[in-house]
């Protein structure tokens, strides 16, 4: 009768615990619970009856085998598959099996060989859950590539190979091998206390739990097992005496008392919870801080990055929503998805929303935080669009938060629900609604703001393509003039001479237009010369930078420092802004050496590869102090550095300035030639 | 008396035009052809070898430098005359580099070509007088500079051994010195000298009277 009853529980106990690992809605909290409650019921046999240490012991062994893999295999939050559900539900089934005749049978059971060989199972059992846990925490470490994750597997590996070791290396092994232990088992046990801080230390220091949330959660989770603890107890005794049944079926009367029970579950948690939660923060949580940091940073928000951050990963954190999104509106108004934490990258279609749309429509309207349920229920009848319809039918949402600024949506955020056993209160709530408020004012300057800078910018680059152009204009002004306008004076001048040698009589008027028509060449000439570089589209750069270092040398007085010309030769095969450009930057650095650097020796150099032209000029002058941004210098009219920077930067190079007082200048220009020299 | 055979490049008809008279009118002087790109100019002289060639330094086509770099090496009889509108230094000194013996600018009238044609052809060079004066005035500045630059007793020993044609092993040896350091006191000469070989330092020591 006894076993029959024993055999019952077992099985009850196992098709309830399949059931639930395979039902995909309910939490690990709960099944453990479950079980938690159920051993519970059953220990209360051996706490009336006056079980012995070694029993519960065991007992607890059993138990501990499918607890401690299950436990490692969730550790890094990995979903449970299918078939890891239905390995853990036999596991635990299994464990019920074992330790169920542990927890009825009294005096028949013990001293039998049938003892024995269940606390040998028993053990393997625990063998074999510390190995495929080992197993798992390998495959977790090869496998999943945060540094957090890996340094939280190594700080767990390490703590429990120090916590274990010595009561195996030093009690266990040399008993087992029929020599006294080393050092005796009071030591080596309370080396065991290492594991259980570790994981305490591993979870706090890398914040996988809050304190808070956890320490809500163990509070809650103690209120609960206390009430069911005394609601079995009580219930157990008061069938024994109504009834008169015997001992035997207090178990099967406890089991039907777990099934009703967890009928009510998932309500007593929350209602527990809600308790604990009011108890130990009076609903406060530390919102007050959160808020106002939040509101705080939400005001000086400028750019989308940090809105993103601060909503997504700060605000969604301190909501401890378990997913959240945020989409933004642009300038076509369509809302486009800015970023998301906890979704699936399939959960998105597109990850846009129509700004016109029913849904926009609604939220623009309701202007404060919309629960999920109501949202649905109102837009069940609209006729949405495909993408609407995708984002209504996200799951685990809890809030809509619309983002409005200036009477208009700026953007829509998503708060996800709660973890298992966690909610939104009415407080929550307001908070959303306040935040939400703020984050639409924050959404309306982020758009603001990114609007003046691409203003800006296009400014700039009009600026800059202006004077590229103006630069090309020259060039081809130059060109202009010098391969039209003045070889054709200089025809219309041996023409003349011509004339000259013919008509003796008008000779001199003759001369005169030809000094005329000679003038007017000079004159063009100037203009040619200020206009482009001399000789650098017929001879290239390399000709060019000697030729004007040759004219400093012509036209400079004794005093003038000596110039060091190390330049790669290259032809005419730069491309013509390119030249332009190294040739006004070398110009002007010498330039500058050679009017304030009071330098002996300046030293020009050119080094052209295929991909990329550097020029450098160097001088051994007196040098001066560099700000940190060339731009300083132009207030104090020193524009010729930063004409440098300018030219060298549309050219989509980089410019350098080097120089320290009393040290000399060099001054560094590398351009990117792609290729084409 | 042989003419002087004489190919015309330039690519404005005005100027050839202006060009072309003047030389009819000379007897001892035969144009031969005319060019208007580089290209041009380089196949007419390969066909019709002249014995000058008068080159516009703008036309279009390859560089004229190129051009006439390309001349010495497939025609060498033939003398390169530039004719520019220009007389900035890198015209001139690329010019010169490249191998022309003449450089006759535009605005002088056309009897400076005719000049300058003669001169080439016995072998002398010829420029127009505003590029004279620049060449003058370049060696002139440079050679203040130099005087100007005062030497070390050490250096100006270096120098005059440089001058007398020996290599920096030996100097090494009769100053008792490293034969790095000489090297170092060598390239710093180069700097101060404003020269870029060892023949240069060593003309430039002949010119300032150092290596006797």
């Amino acid at each position: 009768m006894l076993d029959l009853a024993a055999v019952l529980v077992a099985a009850c106990f196992w098709s309830v615990g399949l059931a639930l690992c395979l039902a995909d809605q309910l939490g690990v909290t709960l099944v453990f619970f479950l079980l938690a409650a159920s051993a519970a019921a059953a220990g209360k046999v051996s706490i009336l009856g006056g079980a012995t240490g070694a029993r519960l012991f065991h007992i607890l062994l059993a138990w501990l085998a499918p607890v401690t893999f299950h436990f490692h295999h969730t550790l890094l939050t990995r979903p449970l598959s299918r078939a890891d559900r239905i390995l853990l539900a036999l596991w635990y089934g299994l464990a019920a099996v074992c330790s169920s005749p542990l927890i009825l049978m009294s005096a028949a059971l013990q001293q039998t060989e049938w003892l024995l060989i269940l606390e040998r199972s028993i053990y393997l059992g625990l063998a074999f859950s510390l190995a495929l846990t080992a197993l798992v925490l390998i495959h977790d470490f090869r496998h999943h590539l945060s540094p957090v994750a890996h340094r939280h597997i190594r700080l767990i590996a390490f703590g429990n190979v120090i916590a274990i070791a010595p009561l195996i290396l030093l009690s266990l092994l040399p008993q087992a091998l029929g020599a006294p232990a080393y050092l005796p088992f009071e030591l080596t046990v309370l080396c065991l206390l290492i594991s259980p801080l570790t994981y305490g230390f591993s979870f706090f220091r890398h914040r996988l739990v809050r304190t808070e949330v956890a320490l809500n959660r163990m509070a809650g989770y103690f209120l609960l097992i206390t009430l069911l603890l005394s609601v079995y107890l009580s219930a157990g005794v008061l069938v024994h005496r109504l009834t008169g049944l015997p001992e035997s079926y207090w178990p099967l009367a406890s089991t039907l008392f777990d099934v009703g029970l967890l009928l009510l579950f998932a309500r007593l948690q929350r209602g527990l919870q809600q308790l604990t939660h009011w108890a130990l923060y009076g609903n406060e949580f530390n919102y007050i801080n959160m808020v106002g940091r939040v509101a705080e940073s939400l005001s000086h928000t400028l750019d989308r990055e940090m809105l993103r951050r601060l909503l997504l990963n700060e605000l969604a954190s301190a909501m401890r929503a378990s997913r959240s999104a945020l989409f933004l509106k642009e300038h076509d108004d369509t809302l486009i998805l800015l970023g998301a934490s906890g979704f699936e990258r399939q959960d998105w279609a597109g990850g846009q929303l129509p700004g016109d749309g029913h849904l926009a429509a609604y939220l623009e309207s309701a202007g404060k935080p919309v629960p999920d349920a109501h949202l649905r229920r109102a837009l069940a009848e609209a006729r949405l669009q495909p993408q609407e319809r995708v984002l209504c039918s996200l799951p685990g949402i809890a809030f809509w938060l619309p983002l409005i600024s200036s009477g208009a949506l700026q953007g829509l955020l998503l708060m996800g629900a709660r973890s298992a056993g966690d909610y939104y209160t009415a407080e929550d709530e307001r908070i959303l609604a306040t935040l939400a408020h703020q984050s639409g004012v924050a959404a309306y300057n982020v758009r603001l703001t990114e609007q003046f800078r691409a203003g800006r910018q296009e400014l700039a680059r009009a600026h800059q393509q202006l004077l590229i152009g103006r630069e090309q204009e020259r060039r081809e002004l130059a060109h202009e003039l010098h391969d039209d306008a003045v070889q054709q004076l200089l025809g219309i001048n041996y023409q003349l001479a011509g004339f000259g040698n013919v008509a003796q009589g008008n000779s001199t008027s003759l001369q005169i237009i030809q000094q005329e028509v000679l003038s007017v060449i000079t004159q063009l000439r100037r203009v040619i010369g200020d206009l482009r570089p001399a000789g650098l589209e017929e001879f290239g750069l390399t000709s060019a930078l000697k030729g004007y270092v040759t004219r400093l040398q012509r036209e400079g007085g004794p005093e003038l420092p000596v110039i060091e010309l190390d330049v790669d030769k290259v032809g005419t095969t730069l491309l013509p802004s390119t030249a332009i450009c190294l040739f006004r930057v070398a110009q002007e650095g010498l330039r500058n050496s050679l009017k304030h650097a009071q330098a002996h020796h300046i030293k020009l150099k050119l080094r052209v590869s295929p991909s990329e032209a550097i020029l450098s000029v160097r001088d051994d002058g007196r040098g001066f102090c560099v700000p940190a941004r060339l731009s300083e210098l132009a207030q104090a009219d020193h524009f010729g550095l930063l004409g440098m920077a300018e030219r060298v930067s549309w050219a989509g190079g980089q410019f350098v300035v080097h120089s320290r007082p009393g040290l000399g200048t060099e001054i560094t220009s590398r351009i990117p030639l792609n290729g084409m020299r | 008396m042989d003419q002087i055979r004489v190919l015309l490049a330039d690519d404005h008809p005005l100027v050839r035009a202006g060009i072309r008279s003047t030389l009819m009118a000379e007897q001892d002087l035969a144009l031969v052809g005319e060019a208007a790109t580089g290209d041009e100019a380089r196949r007419l002289c390969a066909e019709l070898c002249p014995d000058v060639l008068l080159l516009d330094l703008s036309m279009p086509g390859p560089p004229p430098a190129e051009t006439v770099a390309y001349l010495r090496e497939h025609c060498p009889q033939a003398k390169v005359v530039a004719l520019t509108a220009y007389d900035d230094d890198v015209y001139i000194h690329s010019l010169i580099e490249a191998g022309a013996m003449g450089y006759v600018l535009k605005d002088e009238a056309a009897a400076a070509v005719v000049r300058a044609i003669r001169a080439v052809h016995q072998g002398d060079t010829w420029f127009s007088r505003p590029v004279i004066e620049k060449l003058a005035q370049l060696e002139t500045a440079k050679a203040a500079r130099n005087e100007s630059l005062g030497l070390t007793e050490r250096e100006r020993r270096i120098l005059r051994l440089i001058a007398l044609g020996q290599d920096n092993a030996s100097i090494a040896a009769e100053l008792s010195l490293a034969e790095q350091t000489v090297r170092n006191y060598v390239s710093h000469l180069y700097a101060k000298l404003d020269v870029s070989s060892r023949t240069e330092a060593a003309l430039w020591a002949r010119r300032h009277g150092l290596a006797e």
